[in-house]
């Protein structure tokens, strides 16, 4: 009763410290026997753990992996044929072990460990460790072989033009894909761990003569708060990326899936953080200028990247304000609307049973039920969700007078223009919804109001110590030559744009 | 010790914003003139006088850097200091409610909303609240935007006005008097808020002030005059008669295919008032902040917010707050003592003082 009560208040007095799994940093005994029957019993008994224990030259080993996770062929002829055919019958236990580990094993990647938990991640990363009986610490050998994902094309981001490459899922491969664009030793990936329970791999990624050491020092102390007992997307981590206490409609950590696109900002002094298990890749600082930025903007002609740019900048308002515009209009003032727009309006609002704000409403509300049908559905059904959808409902319902075509195109508009900035999608649907409420009930007053809330919002967000609004607000007329234009790359080569010069930032310029 | 948070281009441009939706109500019936045409030349004398205004301000701001004038209150004269920042208190919550009920009372007179005043005002508030509570920071980033929309919106507005004048509209200035233009520079002097703002902004802001001030009262008085301009040649004796006739002049105005501009000066106002509601409600809660402390400040705004609303409300309503709120010599008298006569009895003060000190340190010699 007495423990149950001080556990209670334990918890209460520390939430965050229910770890489930507790490490364990315990140093290996010099007994094989013993060492084998500790890991054993921490796997207990899982099918996947595989010990081959074996006696060459009058000594007992054991070579523990996980199956699954080495390349079999690697492993037989780097590992196992050598030890089996070596010959140390004059050497004790330790000099066996350092023979294997400097003259026999034919594998690049080679760590000794001396900690079971040390063990543990090693074997679980897909690592094979040769234990000797009378050695207090054991070799981990690189024979990485699990099946994953190849590289391909990222479906989320399609560009015309540059790289067809995407992120995959294990950490390592993604490192490699940024390497071999950044071909620079000041390239630098540091490695952490985190949630309690799945011990996914963090790695962080940055130049480190450009990146600012207050904005990687803040990022570390986010990433070391993290109390999670498992991670198994970027998006469990983004969260604790974002500034405390910051309500917010928009996000302030990037994410991509282009090593291209990822590599850029890097450039740029941002650090890239990658996550183990997921293509995700998350980029802090965010700017929100940079939801209407992408990798395609800087392979095509400027003129043509300056008019792609305010075409998104035109559709991200649209997407956002048309409906709530057009709702407010319609009911409040419509001495605003030219007067042929008018009547067939009015013609429309006038045949149909339902108030335009509810009209449109239900509208996108069943859109956004197709379109979230149509993402989880195999492809072939996504595309039968669609044509039912659009086709056969959209024109059913214009045709028995339940909705307005004027309401039905609005609708459609909108629909296009979000997909123009997909980085936004999630913001714009909420708040699309909102404006449609606000112009229903307040008209353009509503809008008006609404909009400088969101404004605010956007204005009152500092991301590790940069104005999300930047360059914009505070204003950079150098700035201007990525935002309201796209100048050619002889212009953009001219000076470094490092993020932490953005005007307004309380960032110290200070290299790592 | 303040932070200096801004920059001087960012100040000034919120305090653009804040005078400009004062300038897009200007109308005869405000000023109590017969002639807004002769106000032209009110514009050019404001101008000057306005420079004179802001010479109090600006010493008194330059005295101490880190100080605003709540703080040079408190410094200088000690506790009773707080009947100073009481008093600017009251002249930013003041502001707020004369901007908001003007508001009110063009949607009343002119639009006929479908929609209820006291929603609406609500709605403002609550708006200008959240931005309030985000800070000066947050306040002056949004301005910026909203800077750009509006100047953007103005010049389309004066662009397509311009084919509508008419020559004949302009008859001789001065023609019966020169009472309309000393009404005009009365009108324009007392609605000069942003000096008593800038009391407490300057030392919020980095950069050069001085071509800041001279910038922002270059911008405010050629706008004025080429409001006055526009409207006088396209509304021609019809601009007596208008409650706020920058508005019906951006009825009439059109280019092309786009007609009815209104909705353009309907999002300037609003867009403007929110700006200008905003700010006043910060400083107010910044003069509260100075007095009881921090967190008394951030509950003040919404506090002062509820007072705005009941306060705009009512003086829609009944004729006796409408009295005060728009009589032009009260506000007149509010602003010269927000601007020229505390800060210059701050300034006295202050040399008294330092004098004293000097000669205490010359007979320590």
């Amino acid at each position: 009763m007495l423990n149950f009560i001080k556990n209670l208040v334990e918890l209460y007095e520390n939430p965050h410290n229910k770890t489930v799994y507790k490490r364990k940093v315990e140093k290996m005994s010099d007994s094989l026997e013993k060492n084998i029957i500790y890991i054993k019993k921490e796997f207990d008994g899982s099918a996947d753990l595989t010990i081959r224990q074996m006696k060459i030259n009058e000594t007992s080993m054991a070579i523990i992996t996980i199956e699954g996770m080495i390349n079999k062929q690697i492993f037989a002829n780097s590992v196992l044929t050598p030890i089996v055919n070596c010959d140390f019958i004059n050497k004790n236990s330790v000099e066996k072990y350092e023979y294997i580990r400097d003259h026999l094993l034919s594998t690049t990647e080679q760590v000794q460990v001396v900690t079971y938990d040390e063990v543990f991640s090693f074997i679980m990363s897909g690592f094979a460790v040769i234990a000797i009986d009378g050695c207090n610490c054991m070799l981990a050998i690189g024979v990485q072989g699990f099946n994953f994902r190849s590289v391909s094309e990222p479906t989320s981001e399609v560009m015309q033009r540059g790289s067809r490459e995407g992120f995959v899922e294990p950490l390592r491969i993604n490192m490699t894909l940024i390497r071999r664009r950044i071909k620079n030793p000041k390239l630098k990936f540091e490695m952490l761990k985190s949630g309690s329970v799945s011990n996914t791999d963090i790695c962080l990624c940055y130049l480190t003569d450009i990146v600012s050491g207050e904005i990687l020092q803040k990022i570390r102390s986010k990433l070391h708060k993290i109390d999670l007992g498992t991670i198994l997307a970027s998006g469990y981590v983004s969260p604790y990326l974002e500034e405390e206490n910051d309500i917010s409609f928009f996000s302030s950590v990037g994410m991509s899936e282009r090593p291209d696109t990822v590599c850029g900002k890097i450039a740029e002094g941002r650090v890239a953080i990658l996550i183990d298990g997921t293509p995700n890749v998350l980029i802090v600082p965010h700017l929100f200028i940079e939801n209407f930025q992408n990798m395609d903007d800087y392979t095509t002609r400027p003129y043509f990247a300056t008019l792609t740019r305010w075409l998104k900048y035109v559709a991200f308002f649209v997407a956002t304000l048309l409906p709530g515009i057009y709702v407010a209009t319609v009911t409040f003032n419509p001495e605003l609307l030219p007067r042929e727009l008018l009547v067939k309006i009015a013609n429309s609002v006038a045949s149909t049973p339902f108030p335009l704000v509810l009209e449109t409403l239900i509208i996108h509300f069943i859109y956004e039920i197709m379109r979230e049908a149509g993402l989880r559905l195999p492809k072939p059904l996504g595309h039968a969700v669609s044509i039912v959808g659009g086709l056969v409902i959209g024109d059913a319902a214009v045709s028995a007078g339940l909705i307005g075509a004027p309401t039905l195109m609005i609708v459609a508009l909108t629909a296009i223009s979000s997909y123009v900035i997909p980085n936004l999608y999630e913001p714009i649907a909420i708040l699309r919804f909102i404006f449609i409420i606000i112009g229903g009930i307040m008209g353009v007053w509503g809008i008006t109001l609404l909009f400088s809330i969101v404004l605010i919002n956007i204005c009152a967000k500092t991301n590790y110590g940069i104005p999300f609004s930047a360059p914009m607000s505070p204003f950079s007329a150098f700035g201007m030559r990525d935002v309201v234009v796209r100048m050619g790359w002889k212009t953009l080569a001219k000076k470094q744009n490092a993020v932490q010069t953005m005007p307004g930032s309380n960032i110290n310029v200070n290299k790592e | 010790m303040t932070k200096r948070q801004i920059t001087v281009g960012q100040l000034f441009a919120t305090l653009f914003i804040s005078r400009m939706i004062t300038n897009i109500t200007y109308s005869s019936t405000i000023s109590s003139s017969n002639s807004i045409w002769d106000q032209i030349i009110s514009s050019g004398v404001a101008f000057i006088l306005t420079f004179f205004m802001i010479i109090p301000v600006y010493l008194i701001c330059n005295k101490r850097e880190s100080m605003n004038i709540a703080d040079m209150s408190y410094f200088l004269i000690g506790k009773i200091g707080i009947i100073f920042v009481f008093i600017y208190a009251v002249y930013y919550i003041f502001i707020c409610i004369y901007s908001l009920s003007l508001f009110n009372n063009f949607v009343t007179n002119v639009m006929d909303p479908n929609i209820s005043i006291i929603l609406m005002s609500i709605a403002v508030m609550i708006t200008a609240s959240y931005a309030a509570f985000k800070g000066i920071e947050a306040l002056v980033r949004a301005s910026g935007f909203i800077l750009f929309l509006i100047i953007l919106a103005g010049i389309f507005i004066i662009i397509s006005l311009f084919p509508q004048i008419n020559a004949l509209n302009y008859e001789p200035l001065m023609y019966d008097g020169n009472q309309d233009v000393v009404k005009g520079v009365i009108l324009m002097l007392s609605t000069t808020s942003c000096i008593p703002a800038m009391a407490m902004l300057i030392p919020l802001a980095k950069g050069k002030v001085k071509k800041g001030i001279v910038l922002w009262n270059v911008a405010i008085y050629a706008s004025i005059a080429v409001f006055i301009f526009a409207i006088v040649g396209t509304l021609g004796d019809y601009v007596k008669t208008q409650l706020f006739p920058v508005y019906t002049a951006s009825m009439i105005a059109g280019i092309g295919f786009l007609k009815n501009l209104d909705s353009l000066y309907l999002g300037i106002w609003t867009t403007g008032l929110f700006i200008k509601v905003s700010l006043f409600l910060l400083l107010f809660s910044m003069c509260i902040k100075r007095v009881f402390g921090d967190l008394a400040g951030r509950i003040s705004i919404f506090i002062g917010a509820f007072f705005v609303v009941v306060i705009s409300v009512l003086a829609n309503s009944t004729q006796y707050f409408n009295g005060y709120i728009y009589n032009i010599n009260f506000l007149f008298g509010f602003t010269l003592l927000t601007s020229i006569i505390i800060p210059l009895i701050l300034l006295i003060v202050d040399f008294i003082k330092s004098r004293r000190r000097k000669e205490s340190e010359k007979v320590k010699l």
